[in-house]
């Protein structure tokens, strides 16, 4: 519930909401805190010696506006008032002529008496602002949010629509962050003097998020910064009509998706001197003080019964008074002597303080001495002064904190060296903005050995569990070729020349992009990359209403190194060797065969056919594995065959299996040693 | 974030309203309460005569706690207005709230605080230590008709009681700036300087109304909408807090979040504060 003391020099010199009416200069109100006792003197002299009745109107008002700059109310009140800064004269019978305006709650035409006032007083006539709609705007203020990142970009469809038509700053903007990131933001505010007075004194207050951090403005405006915790605050001395002022600054934050970033209000306050916005004018004011008036009659030396006359006018206070006019009349007024009108003169015929005017001469025959008739108006002089308050507010919005997330999957991990296999590529990209996904840009290269299919409906998109129509996406393959022997890249546009939103990416809405691949002659000696990058288009401004132009922030997102999928291209070459050794049993009718099959290759070998023969000398005792014997046609061999299914890469298998000779037979060892099959 | 208007307000419910009210410090006493009401409700008094001076004493009771249990919702809105999004600069609003400031301010050793209930101009008279008086007018707006009146007021009062203040302090939500601060007041041929306070709001407090305010090393608990900058709260503190090495912290918007999240809090002053005891 907190109040301030205000102390005398502060309720004149500091600039507050709570206090109302012109503050002093900041030159005087230095001096006032250097030396308040030279400072009464500077002040009291500054002001009497220009006059000693001043007139101030002065007029406050409070201007506030929407984030989108239309105006959201405007309140505002006069205060005419008359101020007698003598510290000796009254003034009396002071009365004050003025007209208001139709923006004012005071009428067209107004005569207050305002009566006497003692040395030293004030009276003032209040007045409050109405109709205020139909006060136009004093200021404008742009204020342009730019995130610097090389992933983002602004981009403007037209149409039909010229830019002219456009009113951006009837839109309400989307203004953005990335997340997790660290944003660099380039506010640009522009100040635009829209009135036809000039403007003065105007401070500028823009608030900033409290963690906004590392603060950046050029060395040219820096000089009017005062940069505070949560705030900043330009001063600009003058605008012209017409004129601006820029304030450009960047500052970085790192948004959080729980945080509520705002953009800033930005208040102004400024001055319009010598003008007040709703022309209420003074047209007459007068006032009386001390004055002495008397007609000097004097008898002609040389003519009796002559008279020669003129009026003094002596001005007894300390005011510098106007004479206005002077009519002399005689009784009947129906002889005019003098008849003066001074008001009709541009120039004003001022008295000052203990001077005095005389009138022309003029001469009478009257036996007794003259009387006249005499109507003088004079006032005291006055300076007057107008001056205009105003304070602006703009709302500030809160930033959209944009995060999306592509993966890519490809369900096929691995393909055969130099022969042509089909793979199907699957890309998902997740809005988890706030904000909708108006179109989507899949770029994506392709590199040679493979292809892209080239229809259209080749490529199939969903959202959700809805089928794009295909009318709804284009596909563009570069070069527009079947040659495998070169890279191809792919456009892929969703959405994108298309105006209706049928398919925007709402929040936590995922689109799917699936087609096929083709591996034409994949090396397995080459290294393939498919660089992926996404560009997400993301409204600039809230509605939809801007007419044929569509403004987006185009956010560029490559899929991470560690997310692509990988992608082997196995080269896969046979190599087996089957052999054959005897060896001599425990006694001299046995022996043993053994087979030897290595499979040195990287590939698994398959359905390995192995045959032995034998001459009918012998007979097979066992074997370690299963086999199968066949005689031959005469009789003469017997074949033994092995069938092995599949051997491993870098495997070995043995087989063995055991002879005896028949009794009585003669060992032909050349015959064990040939008609191997394997 | 500070509280929205009234009429803009979603939850009007007379629920959350009383639990708002109950975050107002310092707490209104059952005396406070009750004479803020009867004001409220424009009977302030038996004496009917309204021009004159009605005292009443308050604060006397300063250990009981006024029961908002029964208010209506005429009276939940105002003193939400007045004291809560502080929409309502009223004269009656920036004399209650002036109260309000005054029990804790620092600089005054208060004997007796009597608040004038009638239409009259003169709105409380305090007797400090020491039999020093002060006489505070409250106003909406201060302008030169008001400081007159408010003059008169004080010198008709300090003829009819034979006692001349030592302290004028005129209250406000705005000023003008003519007020002739320089001069001072005679009352029964006494020359006394008269003293302006306005409402004053510091943009750049590190709080807004919405916040909650944590003073480590004690109890407190303060809803942000009870100040308006940063010394202000210190004064609240020094006042109701045993002092010592203390520490206030803000956790931000807890009075506007609908999550259920632990809310993070930020220090915002660490510093000592000395009592005469300690």
């Amino acid at each position: 519930m907190g109040f301030k003391r205000i102390k005398h020099n502060e309720l004149k010199t500091k600039s507050g909401f709570n206090l109302i009416g012109l503050p002093l200069s900041q030159t005087v109100q230095s001096r006032n805190l250097n030396d308040s006792k030279s400072t009464k003197e500077t002040y009291s002299w500054s002001v009497e010696k220009a006059s000693d009745i001043s007139i101030a109107n002065e007029e406050v008002l409070d201007f506030q506006y929407n984030y989108d700059r239309s105006r959201k109310s405007l309140h505002g009140y006069g205060n005419l008032s008359v101020s007698n800064n003598s510290t000796k004269d009254r003034i009396w019978d002071t009365r004050l002529e003025f007209s208001g305006s139709k923006q004012t709650s005071i009428g067209e035409a107004n005569e207050v008496a305002l009566g006497i006032f003692e040395p030293k007083t004030n009276k003032s006539v209040k007045y409050d602002f109405i109709n205020t709609e139909e006060i136009s705007d004093l200021i404008r203020i742009d204020e342009d949010i730019e995130i610097l990142s090389d992933k983002i970009e602004s981009i403007k469809n037209e149409s039909e629509y010229s830019e002219e038509d456009v009113k951006p700053l009837s839109l309400k903007r989307n203004n953005i962050l990335l997340s997790g990131r660290e944003n660099l933001v380039k506010y640009t505010i522009v100040i635009s003097n829209v009135s036809s007075s000039i403007i003065e004194e105007i401070e500028l207050r823009k608030a900033l998020f409290k963690d906004f951090y590392e603060f950046k403005v050029s060395d040219q405006t820096s000089k009017n910064l005062d940069i505070k915790r949560n705030s900043i605050e330009w001063s600009v001395n003058k605008l012209h009509p017409g004129e601006n002022a820029t304030l450009e600054f960047s500052i970085k934050v790192m948004p959080n998706k729980s945080q509520k970033i705002k953009t800033g209000i930005i208040e102004t306050s400024f001055e319009v001197k010598d003008n007040v916005v709703s022309n209420v004018k003074v047209n007459r004011f007068t006032a009386f003080s001390h004055a002495f008036h008397a007609i000097s009659k004097s008898e002609v030396n040389h003519k009796p019964n002559h008279w020669k006359c003129f009026l003094v006018f002596e001005n007894h206070s300390e005011y510098l008074m106007e004479l206005r006019t002077i009519l002399i009349t005689d009784k009947s007024k129906t002889e005019k002597y003098v008849n003066l009108n001074f008001e009709t003169s541009n120039i004003k015929t001022l008295i000052n303080s203990g001077e005095s005017y005389q009138t022309d001469e003029w001469e009478i025959a009257d036996e007794k001495e003259p009387s006249f008739f005499r109507k003088i108006e004079y006032s005291v002089n006055y300076n007057f002064e107008k001056s205009s308050t105003i304070k602006t507010y703009f709302a500030d919005d809160v930033f959209e904190v944009v995060d999306y997330k592509i993966e890519k999957l490809i369900p096929r991990t691995e393909i055969k060296s130099f022969e042509e296999s089909v793979i199907s590529n699957k890309i998902t990209i997740k809005n988890n903005s706030s904000i909708p996904i108006y179109a989507v840009v899949v770029k994506e290269v392709v590199p040679e050995d493979f292809l892209l299919p080239m229809e259209n409906s080749a490529y199939a998109l969903t959202i959700g569990s809805e089928k794009l129509n295909p009318d709804s996406y284009t596909i563009n393959i570069s070069p527009n070729n079947d040659d495998p022997s070169i890279t191809h890249a792919l456009e892929l546009d969703v959405n994108l020349s298309q105006n209706n939103l049928t398919y925007a990416l709402g929040k936590n809405d995922t689109l799917e992009i699936n087609y096929p691949l083709r591996a034409m002659t994949p090396d397995n000696k080459k290294s393939y990359d498919f660089p992926l990058e996404v560009y997400a288009y993301f409204p600039k401004y809230h509605e939809n209403g801007n007419k044929g132009i569509e403004e987006f922030h185009v956010i560029k997102e490559d899929l991470d190194r560690d997310a692509i999928p990988s992608l082997n291209i196995s080269h896969k070459r046979r190599n087996i060797m089957i052999g054959k050794e005897i060896f001599p049993g425990r006694s001299n009718d046995e022996f043993a065969i053994n087979i030897m099959i290595k499979n040195k290759s990287n590939a698994s070998i398959k359905d390995i056919d192995i045959s032995d023969t034998f001459p009918e000398s012998f007979k097979l005792i066992s074997s370690n594995m299963n086999h199968k014997m066949t005689k031959s046609s005469d009789n003469h061999n017997q074949t033994i065959n092995f069938a092995i299914p599949n051997i491993a890469p870098y495997q070995e298998m043995e087989i063995m299996y055991y002879l005896k000779t028949l009794d009585g037979n003669d060992v032909n060892y050349t015959e064990l040693e040939s008609y191997f099959y394997g | 974030m500070n509280f929205q208007y009234y009429e803009t307000l979603q939850d009007k419910s007379d629920k959350y309203l009383k639990y708002l009210i109950s975050q107002i410090k310092p707490s209104f006493t059952e005396g406070e309460l009750k004479i803020f009401l009867e004001e409220l409700s424009s009977k302030p008094t038996k004496n009917k005569q309204s021009a004159r001076m009605n005292l009443k004493n308050i604060g006397d009771d300063y250990d009981t706690i006024g029961d908002i249990k029964s208010l209506k919702a005429a009276q939940l809105k105002s003193l939400y207005q007045i004291f809560i999004s502080r929409e309502d600069n009223s004269k009656f609003a920036v004399k209650w709230r002036f109260y309000q400031y005054f029990k804790y301010v620092q600089g005054f050793i208060i004997e007796n605080f009597q608040v004038n209930v009638s239409k009259d101009n003169l709105d409380f008279v305090i007797e400090m230590e020491e039999d020093e008086l002060t006489y505070i007018v409250c106003y909406d707006i201060l302008d030169l008709n008001n400081f007159n009146s408010g003059v008169q007021a004080i010198k008709k009062y300090s003829e009819k009681t034979g006692k001349v203040p030592n302290r004028v302090i005129f209250a406000a939500y705005k000023t003008y700036r003519n007020i002739p601060l320089e001069k001072d007041l005679d009352i029964n041929d006494l020359e006394i300087a008269s003293e302006i306070w306005v409402e004053w709001n510091d943009e750049d407090r590190p709080f807004n109304g919405e916040d909650l305010l944590l003073v480590g090393n004690s109890e407190l608990k303060i809803a942000g909408f009870n100040f308006t900058s940063i010394d202000d709260l210190l004064d609240y503190v020094y006042e109701y807090s045993d002092g010592g090495q203390m520490s206030i912290f803000v956790q931000l918007n807890y009075f506007s979040e609908v999550s259920g999240e632990e809310q993070e809090v930020e220090l915002i002053w660490k510093g000592i504060m000395l009592k005469e005891n300690q």
